[in-house]
């Protein structure tokens, strides 16, 4: 290696990192309110980054899903194999969606600028966006390739130095339903990244271009540096688990990690998961690897944000062809269903290793949400996603907090807000009693949250499809080091028990049972504080049968 | 007319007294009393009467009371009546992560436990028609309950309530049929307003402060009535404007912190006396600034609120309370913002910063973390004899020890490197934020003048000026007392809100004057009665949002008549708001209305006082001594001027700093200040006067 040292000093470094943090943030905050997609905005399924000329990420937007921690990187190389840099011009733009280059489903659109500064090109950005529609079968899980999941991208020019190519914009607009907000959306990425290359080229009129790449070395170094460090704070070894989710159609997936703490990496080895399988919840190994880089991250706790350096000491491993890396045409469109339980799977394997730094399972994974379609008695239709949410794990010196998104970040819809929307009353939406995982530390409670369609003119004209999305119906969500499970989950209509994940044709006066777990538990329950028993007991979160059962502990 | 305005704040309970007839303006201050407030309100009003033989005829008071009862846990113990099924609402809260990364996330405990939570059997349709009428027996075991633990107030939350009070008002006559004692507060009276997790939120937070203010308002009324004082006590409320002390006792969620929204009004007043009509309103002192659009002398308004944080600077950790506050940033840069080398070897500045004491190490109380304050001081701007109009020396060697041993050594730069990079850091750090909060307004930052007050503000002003491309700075006279300055010219207001969700093509003009009129009612029956409602103002306003989107835009309906045409008018009203936010709007997708909102607003007669040159002009110009210039990033003499030996429209150019008892203003080389005839500093920077 033949690098001159740099000439940033720590002071103008920390005033510029901060401003390429903000810069991200900026246009986050302005693709978030302006989207259509209540994907893009509720559960943060779009991203922002900027990049060097060496296509080194050095900052991107902090609130995106965890599916987005890092793929933008294999995006954006994804992009520069078709158009490499040198063919590049001012005022280009790019346009793709390959799943196994970056965010694992069409649906996420990306769109890159290259930056120049007096001619030279500096750096990128991209921003992803989760598209309302994207052709093909509507959001299923039941499309039994790639193909049938709607248009594929290639490595298009959007606009060619400035000038919009119409023909993309064509092809992409008879392609998908309500072409006017996709394209609204897409105009709206295009803005954020025009907004992101002035402030990148604002900044080297400050420091100039060998100072913006001085910026990046800097960044990338001192960040990877730290990364080792936290990384040799855990002790070196191999520590695996294996988990167990179950899908749609009653089978049961194994998931398992193998994670090589060495000296400064960390290897998560997913060798041994289960093949890909025929539902659309496949992940490629990028969406793997965001979920994956995520979890350490979360793990590692640095103090410094997502950048080249903080993900290059992580790597990840998965048999091609399993469901944590399929081959193309698996279907993907679901891959949350798997993605989502990553980071419990690699804290389990880290407890032993790094007790205080993790988390027991989540009752939150899998998403709850429902979906539902047809029309109000006034002739509108609504077809809204709602999500509910399970109990966090328990912590090492925390109990877990009731209800809560993880690792995804989707809040709920207030009840209010969902009358005023479908033929539907909420009847409960409240915690569930002896939820909780037990444990020295409990899990958060889960929660029980019942609807009924209406019925007689105030119900729904005709019939409502539905389809409900949640799971562990038969594996619950795991204590830690002594920690006692969860409860399993339940979703019933009518009182007749239900899988997640079909379509289901419901009528006026259905009434739908969620009863969503809490989170695992931390140590062993026998060690936990009386007073906390008997505060639980007192608020009626746990009933006395609980109390004896999982803590001996019994009321005088 | 001699109004007063009195703001307690941690250390000092401050007052600012004017004489509408003879213009004189009284500034006086007096250690806050912890243990009574009012006490200090006492000593400090009969102070001042003594001064002058004469007891003021109005008084304005802002406390951080409820707020203060929130965070410290000090309220009344609360239960809380909900529909069946809902208990929880303030627990399960809105499911969501404020930090996607933090494994060890805490969120704020409810300020009611889970056996206070009492589910009473009613249910109402989402359009307010009842389905299952209320259920009293349930509602008389639940009061039962809660006065069996002794619960001394009740919070009232039923779901759809907003649209229909029927329920909620039965229960409270239950409540004092059974106990005529509790202090109550129905959501449908508080916050009118769709989504229970934040009218709950707010709803509780009124009725858990609700006994401790209506305690506090009374002593002080008794100790002002004491005193000979029997003219009208009106509270500085978040929004920026003033109501009644009975309408405080009902409903003190209204003044949960008026303090940031006081100042922004007083620095609002002398822009507009200035003739600038787009100011960021500057206020930076001990451990966090605070920034605010004001327009035309009207600071923005925000129901986006939250008290309580578990995290101080973190959006989503503390709890939400729906009522119109000042629509500002906080930003953890204060002059007892801690600098430290983190832990990749940059330089850090704040958020965490040294409490009173030991306070930053100049303070000479033992501090050895160094500070903004004594970057500031190391780099000249501060004298060390100077501070607090001299009442308390700072110890230079101290400062540059810390900044020495913690910053320089480590970073391997200067101390004098060092102490400019933690100025200009905390810096860059308010710049950085208030860029993202201008632009989110859909304005920018080189189309405004800043106007800095706060401890810290005026020293770091023009800097922050430069780097966010303004080139006008403002300093108030009194910015030390910016707060109770601006509750003296703070106007008369209420604002009511009413939630109805619907298409704006299903909207009909019928609706619209009925809500209208609904709001307008409820307007005058809040405004103090003293409130002549001839010259009362409205604004009607509607938060809308296109069909499919998450983000309601406000639009104002500039008419003075609702009619048919007020339908169209809103549509063009929401597409130029949209338009200026986000630079587009959608032909063809339709709107929705989420809310109708009216402001009723009447300005006091207010203390414009013109102060004419009299005597000989002077800059007051006194000595001069070395300082670092922020422009030109280098030591040089700066001249030194007293603050009030500057006689009206005398010119003088930087580098100068300007010394006043409260504060001190730093002018760069190339600046050029003046004070006009209302005491204000005006500074022109350079052009172009941006860093290099």
């Amino acid at each position: 290696m033949n690098k001159t040292p740099s000439q940033m000093d720590p002071i103008t470094l920390e005033m510029y990192w901060r401003r390429l943090v903000s810069v991200v943030g900026e246009l986050g905050s302005t693709l978030r309110r302006t989207s259509f997609s209540s994907v893009v905005r509720d559960t943060g399924d779009y991203g922002c980054a900027v990049f060097d000329r060496r296509s080194r990420l050095l900052a991107q937007t902090p609130d995106s899903t965890p599916g987005l921690c890092g793929p933008l990187r294999g995006m954006l190389n994804h992009m520069l194999q078709t158009h490499s840099p040198t063919t590049l011009e001012e005022g280009d733009l790019i346009i793709a969606n390959d799943p196994w280059a970056g965010t694992g489903h069409h649906n996420d659109v990306s769109i890159m600028m290259p930056v120049f500064y007096r001619e030279d090109l500096i750096g990128y950005v991209v921003t992803c966006c989760h598209q309302v529609d994207i052709g093909g079968r509507r959001a299923t899980n039941e499309s039994r390739d790639n193909y049938e999941e709607g248009l594929r991208i290639p490595v298009l020019k959007l606009y060619r130095a400035g000038k919009v190519n119409d023909d993309v914009k064509a092809f992409i607009s008879s392609n998908v339903r309500s072409h006017e907000t996709v394209l609204g959306d897409l105009g709206a990425q295009v803005s954020a990244c025009h907004v992101g290359s002035e402030r990148l080229r604002a900044l080297c009129e400050e420091i100039g271009a060998v100072g913006f790449l001085n910026l990046a070395d800097e960044i990338v170094r001192r960040s990877d540096e730290i990364t080792r460090v936290e990384i040799r704070k855990l002790p070196k070894g191999t520590y695996s688990h294996e988990s167990h989710i179950d899908v749609v159609g009653g089978k049961t997936l194994k998931i398992c990690a193998a994670i090589t703490v060495g000296d400064d990496t960390i290897v998560v080895d997913y060798t041994g998961s289960s093949p890909q399988v025929a539902p659309a919840i496949n992940c490629t190994l990028s969406y793997t690897s965001a979920y994956t880089f995520f979890a350490v991250l979360c793990m590692l706790d640095l103090p410094v944000a997502v950048n080249e350096g903080t993900l290059g000491r992580i790597k990840v491993i998965a048999e091609e062809g399993s469901v944590l890396n399929c081959r193309f045409p698996a279907p993907v469109f679901g891959r949350t269903a798997i993605g989502n339980f990553l980071p419990d799977l690699v804290y389990q394997a880290m407890a032993k290793a790094a007790p205080e730094r993790v988390c027991a399972g989540t009752g939150a994974t899998p998403l709850w949400g429902q979906y539902m379609f047809g029309k109000r008695p006034d002739g509108q239709s609504f077809a809204p996603f709602n999500v509910s949410s399970g109990g966090m794990g328990a912590r090492a010196t925390k109990d877990g907090i009731s209800c809560l998104a993880f690792p995804y970040n989707v809040g709920n819809t207030p009840v209010e807000i969902i009358e005023s929307e479908l033929p539907a009353l909420v009847e409960e939406r409240c915690l569930w009693v002896d939820s909780a995982g037990p444990g020295k530390l409990r899990g958060g409670f889960g929660q029980r949250h019942v609807v009924r369609l209406l019925e007689g003119d105030r119900g729904p004209i005709g019939e409502v499809l539905a389809s409900f999305r949640g799971g562990r119906f038969v594996h619950p969500p795991e204590g830690l080091l002594g920690g006692g499970s969860a409860p399993t989950a339940l979703l019933s209509i009518n009182g007749e028990a239900k899988d997640a994940g079909n379509q289901v044709v419901l009528k006026a006066g259905d009434r739908i049972v969620s009863q969503i777990p809490g989170g695992g538990g931390y140590g062993d329950p026998k060690l936990r504080d009386p007073k906390a028993v008997a505060r639980d007991l007192r608020h009626g979160l746990i009933t006395p049968e609980h109390a004896k059962s999982c803590y001996g502990y019994s009321v005088s | 007319m001699i109004t007063i305005g009195s703001d307690i704040g941690g250390t000092f309970t401050d007052f600012v007294e004017v004489d509408e007839s003879s213009g004189r303006v009284e500034v006086f201050k007096r250690l806050t009393t912890p243990h009574d407030p009012s006490e200090a309100i006492e000593s400090g009003l009969r102070e001042l009467a003594t001064r002058h033989g004469r007891v003021a005829d109005v008084m304005v008071h802002g406390t951080t009371l409820v707020i203060n009862a929130v965070i410290e846990r000090k309220g009344a113990k609360t239960g809380l009546i909900t529909t069946k099924g809902f208990r929880d609402v303030l627990e399960i809260g809105r499911e969501k992560r404020f930090d996607a990364y933090d494994l060890q996330i805490e969120f704020p405990e409810p300020l009611v436990e889970r056996d206070l939570r009492m589910e009473v059997a009613e249910r109402l349709y989402a359009n307010g028609a009842v389905l299952q009428s209320l259920d009293e027996q349930s509602v008389v075991a639940a009061v039962d309950h809660l006065l069996a633990h002794d619960c001394r107030s009740v919070a009232v939350c039923l779901l759809h309530a907003y649209i229909n009070p029927v329920h909620e008002q039965r229960i409270r006559d239950i409540i004092f049929e059974i106990a005529p004692e509790m202090s109550v507060t129905l959501s449908s009276d508080v916050l009118p307003e769709m989504k229970e997790y934040e009218r709950t939120t707010t709803t509780t937070i009124n009725a858990y402060t609700k006994p401790v203010t209506s305690r506090y308002l009374k002593k002080l009324e008794e100790r002002t009535l004491a005193l000979g004082f029997n003219g009208e006590l009106l509270l500085m409320q978040s929004s920026g404007g003033l109501n009644s002390a009975a309408f405080a006792r009902e409903f003190p969620v209204q003044i949960i912190e008026s303090g940031p929204a006081a100042g922004t009004l007083g620095a609002a007043h002398f822009a507009r006396l200035a003739k600038l009509d787009k100011v960021l309103a500057f206020d930076m002192g001990g451990t966090t600034a605070k920034l605010a659009l004001v327009e035309n002398g009207r600071a923005r308004r925000t129901n986006d609120f939250e008290v309580a944080h578990v995290h101080r600077f973190k959006r989503g950790s503390g709890i939400p309370v729906r009522v119109s506050v000042v629509d500002l940033i906080e930003i953890g840069a204060g002059g007892g913002s801690i600098a430290r080398r983190t832990s990749v070897g940059t330089l850090q500045v704040g958020p965490e910063s040294s409490s009173a004491v030991p306070g930053p190490a100049c303070y000479g109380q033992g501090g050895t973390l160094p500070t903004v304050s004594d970057a500031d001081l190391v780099l000249g701007y501060l004298a060390e004899d100077q501070f607090l109009g001299g009442r308390m020396k700072l110890d230079r060697n101290a400062a540059e020890r810390a900044i020495k041993a913690v910053i320089a050594d480590p970073l391997g730069i200067s101390t004098e490197d060092a102490a400019f990079g933690i100025h200009a850091i905390v810096n860059e750090n308010m710049a950085t934020a208030a860029k993202a909060y201008v632009s989110e307004k859909g304005e920018s930052p080189n189309s405004c003048a800043l106007v800095g007050f706060g401890g810290a503000g005026p020293v770091h002003s023009c800097d922050l000026a430069a780097r966010l491309g303004i080139d006008t700075v403002l300093i108030p006279p009194r910015a030390g007392v910016a707060a109770a300055f601006g509750m003296i010219v703070a106007p008369v207001s209420y604002d009511a809100i009413r939630s109805r969700r619907i298409l704006l093509g299903s909207l009909e003009a019928e609706a619209l004057t009925k809500v209208w009129h609904e709001m307008a009612f409820e307007c005058r029956e809040r405004l103090p009665k003293s409130v002549d409602l001839e010259r009362v103002e409205f604004e009607f306003s509607v938060d809308m949002r296109y069909v499919g989107q998450g983000y309601e835009v406000n639009a104002v309906l500039d008419s003075r008549m609702i009619d048919a045409g007020s339908i169209a008018d809103l549509q063009a009203s929401f597409e130029s708001a949209y338009r200026k936010l986000y630079g587009r709007t959608y032909s063809g997708t339709p709107l929705e209305i989420m809310n109708f909102r009216l402001s009723a607003t009447t300005s006091r007669r207010v203390a414009d006082v013109r102060h004419d040159a009299s005597g000989p002009a002077s800059d007051g110009r006194t000595g001069q001594r070395r300082a670092f210039c922020p422009r030109m990033r280098t030591w040089c003499d700066f001249s030194i001027h007293r603050r009030e030996s500057i006689t009206p429209g005398s010119e003088f150019h930087g580098p100068a700093i300007v010394e006043e008892d409260e504060s001190t203003t730093v002018i760069p080389s190339g600046a050029v200040a003046t004070v006009d005839h209302y005491g204000s500093l005006i500074i022109k920077l350079a052009p172009r006067q941006t860093l290099q």
